[in-house]
């Protein structure tokens, strides 16, 4: 029975079934290995299973080498050791718990728990033994709390189901569930435009954005977002009708989104450069009722508009299916209609849809998640408050508009009088131009994604070059490394480090870890909940799991959106309800996490197959449907490989009769996935191997993969066979090698880069490579190893001239 | 970790609150205060089939009252 507790309290704290515990049986003797399968069901099974269990009764196994980490120790109940089957009600619930994690002695080798039970005179006495370095007396005590609840829930009733039952006392529920919130702060009752709006009036001529030259003051800006508000309404745009914004990223983009919030409408990006299908799938699902673009970013949309309405898989029918009506923002501007440049003046509720992003779906189709305008306003607040923007500031754009960090990076300084520097995708892929414009734009905040602040870091670190005003950097949208975080305070001790978390289902960033040195912890911490959101870390039955144990991360306040956009079933299956709080919502994010001593969040992984790749969100099973489709493919699998530079890619694996073309699989795969989600490497099998219940060995095929990856290179797509023969070309070849990662002596001089699994960001870590003599625009138009080198020949070669 | 919310041969009720939201619930877990039974427990294609057909405007009820008394 003692046993059968300390089994389930090792479970819950390990978040595993399988616990295996050294055991010191009644009378003495040397620490024996005791391994336990804690299974849902009854207490009095788990009884019986840990009487099996028993060193004496059950088979031999080997004790690990370095020791037990845990050790249940019975050896002064020298007697009266009570049948397994027969618990009895007073034992139990007469110990109590004492935590004494000083007393070092008994904690041999690995040990790091010490778990032993005196005999007393009214019952028995629970001391625990704790490496003081690794447990604190808090934590000791309340694994001692655990172990009484479990023994009293126990012996209270031995048919309840134990999987059912929390171990935690009511002060830690309530410390993690009211504790662990973010702060409380009011939210204005006023929607985000309505406060940029206020600061118009009070500073009109205040530079508002910037873009490649052009600045846009407050004034300007609203005037032309109410001309857009305007001509919306006018053509019978009512609230939450979805307009789509098709534009790149520049001033017209921003007046766009701003139009559409005053209008009351609901704002979804598109990026003109999506695929059509992708495209038509979005504005079909969200029953998107007007588009709002430029000329000249219409290609795509063009092809979208040819077949309105869904083309996804799933067959679930999309209700009001209209072709969305198409507006010129240059004709829309120029309309003259009375009051055009005034505040609409719509009335618009805290709880009306703002914004939806669409995001990849495991069923093949994407999945469009809405947010309404307090989680949006609650999430610009919580921005301006962490990273301390202020009047006069200058906020770096630079996410693509499809990224939902794209919407706080563009609008979040027009609420305190700051200025937005729209930093143009040439830019973005230039990282020499990049941090010119960061500098001379005087950006004092800014957001990326690891891999993109890695190459930021290595290029500053080369050129010995500072970053000018920036004050705070936030990394976003996978994990940071801590080797990076140390990096970056060694070269900049005064530039700040955000790690922000969050999902676009909660309204972007949940969590901001807010650092001014390296942390102490192993990993980087996701950080504290921000204002007015409550983060629990929680089991299957949403209960909070003991601080510090792994569980599922799941959301609860005004954050939490509204669900996925005219799909109420996968609305209903991942946006649940608060057993703790009546009546709220909460978000199930599916990353499984787990709170540090000092409540701050850890990442620790996901539950299911999505992953992040340079902080776009997939859904594997989005591109295994995808690939299924093409034609001779009888199965599919992807899996995410690390490169030995730490950058992740995704390689597929297909079942077919014979190897298919690659350039024909991208083709299909590129004509319904954004880029970002087609696969850098393909391999052909007869069959895909399975696992023993059937499933595809994911975990043997991404060992391959890496196996390949680190061996081989996909043959060149093009001809010119041939070794590189110059000194450029074999120079280049190295520094594609380390680039893309793949062996040198593969390389050859007629080899493709985008096709040999180059990126963009990989072309921009090339431009670092080559020292500069590359340049991004270089890669682009001369993606050939031979051209390029051709070219960056000519540019040496005008160099001296120039110089001579 | 299996969940619980996403086992498809699993028996769920569906829930609705005072806003009109539905969600899918395991059967075996408490019903949370603020929320009610709307259909009792059945397997998840049929409580899912039962959101699609029910839940068909996604609006919280109370902007539904608020956009209706604006618009009159």
């Amino acid at each position: 029975m003692l046993l059968a507790a300390h089994a389930k309290v090792l479970a819950v704290l390990c978040g595993e079934r399988d616990v295996l515990t050294g055991f010191v049986a009644p009378g003495g003797g040397v620490p024996e290995p005791c391994g336990l399968l804690v299974e849902d069901g009854d207490w009095r099974q788990l009884v019986l299973a840990a009487e099996r269990a028993m060193p004496s009764s059950g088979p031999e196994q080997p004790a690990p080498a370095a020791g037990f980490e845990v050790v249940l120790d019975l050896s002064a109940l020298s007697d009266g050791f009570p049948s397994a089957g027969a618990p009895s009600a007073s034992a139990a619930p007469a110990a109590r718990a004492g935590a004494d994690p000083t007393a070092d002695d008994g904690l041999p080798g690995a040990c790091v728990l010490r778990v032993v039970v005196h005999p007393e005179r009214d019952g028995w006495r629970l001391r625990l033994l704790g490496r003081s370095d690794v447990l604190d007396v808090p934590y000791a005590e309340r694994v001692g709390g655990y172990l009484l609840t479990a023994l009293a829930t126990m012996t209270a009733d031995a048919t309840a189901e134990h999987h059912l039952q929390s171990l935690l006392s009511a002060a830690e529920l309530a410390q993690q569930i009211d504790g662990l919130a973010g702060p409380r702060r009011p939210l204005p009752d006023r929607r985000m435009h309505e406060l940029f709006e206020e600061r118009v009036r009070e500073h009109p001529d205040r530079v508002a954005a910037v873009h490649d030259g052009t600045e846009w003051s407050y004034d300007a800006l609203n005037r032309r977002a109410n001309r857009i508000a305007h001509a919306l309404l006018a053509r019978g745009l009512r609230p939450e009708d979805v307009v789509a914004v098709v534009t790149e990223r520049n001033l017209p983009w921003m007046a766009a989104v701003l139009g559409v919030l005053k209008a009351g409408g609901a704002y979804l990006p598109v990026e003109p450069h999506f695929p059509a299908d992708r495209i038509a799938a979005m504005l079909g699902r969200s029953a998107c009722r007007f588009v709002l673009t430029e000329p000249g970013s219409t290609a795509t949309l063009d092809q979208a508009s040819a077949d309105p309405g869904a083309r996804g898989s799933s067959g679930q029918p999309v209700p009001d299916v209209e072709v969305p009506r198409r507006l010129y923002l240059d004709d829309v501007l120029a309309e003259e209609r009375e009051g055009a440049d005034t505040d609409p003046g719509v009335p618009v509720g805290a709880g009306q849809l703002a914004y939806i992003y669409f995001t990849s779906g495991s069923t093949g189709e994407p999945k469009g998640a809405m947010c309404e305008h307090a989680g949006m306003l609650n999430h610009l607040l919580a921005k301006i408050e962490d990273l301390e923007i202020g009047a006069g500031q200058v906020v770096a754009q630079t996410a693509p508009q499809c990224f939902d960090i794209s919407l706080w990076q563009l609008v979040s300084g027009l609420l305190v009088g700051a200025r937005t520097l729209i930093v143009g995708q040439r830019e973005v892929l230039d990282i020499e131009r990049y941090v010119e414009a960061l500098v001379d734009g005087g950006v004092e905040v800014l957001q990326v994604v690891p891999s993109y602040l890695e190459v930021m870091l290595t290029w500053v670190e080369e050129r010995q070059r500072g970053l000018g005003r920036l004050r705070v950097v936030s990394a976003t949208g996978e994990a940071l490394k801590k080797e990076l975080v140390e990096r970056w305070f060694a070269v900049f001790p005064d530039i700040g480090l955000v790690n922000a978390y969050g999902l676009t289902e909660t309204s972007d960033d949940t969590n901001h870890a807010v650092m001014d040195r390296v942390p102490a912890h192993d990993r980087v911490p996701l950080g504290p909940a921000v204002r007015n959101v409550r983060v629990y870390v929680v089991d299957e039955q949403l209960v909070p799991v003991p601080l510090g144990a792994p569980g599922e991360i799941v959301f609860s306040g005004v954050c939490v959106g509204r669900g996925y956009i005219n799909d109420p079933v996968r609305t209903a299956a991942a946006f649940g309800t608060d057993p703790h709080r009546p009546g709220e919502r909460l978000y199930r994010s599916g990353d499984i996490g787990r709170r540090l001593p000092d409540g701050a969040l850890e990442f620790l992984g996901r539950r299911d197959s999505q992953t992040k790749i340079r902080g776009f969100r997939i859904e594997i099973g989005e591109i295994e449907n995808h690939l299924l489709r093409v034609p001779g493919v009888r199965d599919s699998a992807v899996v995410v490989v690390e490169g030995t530079d730490g950058e992740k890619h995704l390689a597929a694996f297909y079942a077919a009769d014979l190897p298919l073309s690659v350039d024909e699989v991208r083709k299909v795969l590129g004509g319904a996935l954004p880029a970002y989600m087609v696969p850098r490497i393909y391999h052909h099998r007869e069959a895909l191997p399975l696992t023993g219940n059937g499933k595809i060995d994911k975990k043997a095929l991404a060992r391959e993969a890496g196996e390949a990856a680190s061996r081989t290179a996909e043959p060149a797509a093009s001809g010119g066979d041939s070794a590189p023969r110059t000194a450029t070309e074999r120079r280049l070849a190295e520094q594609w090698a380390r680039v893309l990662n793949i062996p040198v002596a593969e390389i050859t001089r007629g080899q493709h880069f985008f096709e040999s699994g180059g990126t963009s960001l990989s072309a921009v870590r090339l431009g670092v490579e080559s020292g500069g003599t590359a340049s991004l625009e270089d890669i682009v138009n001369n993606p050939v190893l031979a051209e390029l080198a051709r070219v960056m020949d000519e540019h040496t070669h005008q160099g001296k001239e120039q110089s001579a | 970790m299996t969940n619980p919310f996403e086992d498809p041969d699993g028996t769920y009720v569906v829930l609705v609150n005072d806003e009109g939201q539905h969600s899918l619930w395991p059967e075996f877990i408490d019903v949370p205060s603020g929320w009610n039974v709307a259909k009792s427990a059945d397997t998840r294609d049929a409580c899912l089939a039962y959101v699609e057909e029910n839940w068909t405007d996604m609006r919280p009820a109370s902007l539904i009252a608020a956009m209706t008394a604006a618009e009159s």
